[in-house]
């Protein structure tokens, strides 16, 4: 089974992380803007689910590829 | 004191695609190539976006991480037309979405690339993809379609997945 992270805390993860982020909920993912770049295929989460999760690569692919600080992140993905 | 390194698998792809997009008034016919990172994880297999590099998707084999990955594309598709208010707003994100290159992750396809070159792989699953010309630029082609036909009934026998080489 795919490893998975609550949304909540990415949400935490990108206050602290990427200041001045910025996320948009679309049909179908969020998509989360940083630094002049979009992630784009961040899961919305079943609907209607009292805890949201996504799955944690998309998690650490958003991090690299917005320029995220590492360590940073690291500390809300270990 | 020993020192643990640890290296990803990792094997480099090509996805394409075509399809119709339904937007606000308008149908606009989709043609795109892309490099894709096709990374071996603890938990299944991940399919990375490179560029476009914003996009990813998984599975616990290779096939499901296509067939994941494949929905994701559609559905960042259908999210571009979804707030695009019109033909010219949603060529301008497509190509947005295009242009955002995941640099770490062409490093790593490119190094995929010639690692595969020199001595390739073992992996069962990915030495049955037909195999594209890594040489390719990716690229998204956006077409404004004012009548449909039969004729634009796709049937793609073109290969979704295939390894660069």
């Amino acid at each position: 089974m795919l490893r998975e992270i609550a949304l909540r805390i990415v949400w935490s993860l990108l206050a602290e992380c990427a200041p001045g982020h910025a996320v948009e909920k679309k049909l179908h993912h969020y998509w989360v803007r940083y630094q002049g770049k979009a992630y784009r295929a961040l899961p919305i989460g079943r609907r209607g689910a009292r805890r949201p999760m996504v799955q944690a690569f998309h998690v650490r692919k958003m991090v690299t590829h917005l320029g995220i600080d590492r360590d940073c992140a690291d500390r809300y993905l270990s | 004191m020993a020192e643990t390194v640890q290296s990803r698998v990792t094997w480099p792809l090509i996805f394409t695609y075509r399809g119709n997009v339904f937007g606000q008034g308008y149908i606009a016919s989709v043609s795109a190539v892309s490099r894709v990172l096709g990374i071996q994880e603890e938990d299944g297999i991940w399919l990375s976006g490179v560029q476009p590099g914003g996009i990813a998707a998984g599975g616990q084999d290779l096939w499901e991480a296509r067939a994941a990955f494949r929905r994701a594309f559609v559905g960042v598709l259908a999210d571009i037309a979804s707030s695009a208010g019109d033909f010219s707003a949603f060529q301008t994100e497509v190509a947005q979405f295009l242009e955002e290159r995941d640099d770490g992750a062409f490093e790593d396809w490119t190094a995929a690339v010639d690692a595969n070159r020199r001595q390739p792989l073992d992996w069962a699953q990915m030495k049955q993809l037909p195999i594209m010309p890594a040489g390719m630029t990716p690229s998204m082609t956006v077409a404004l379609r004012s009548e449909l036909t039969p004729a634009d009934n796709l049937i793609d026998e073109g290969p979704e997945l295939a390894t660069a080489a």
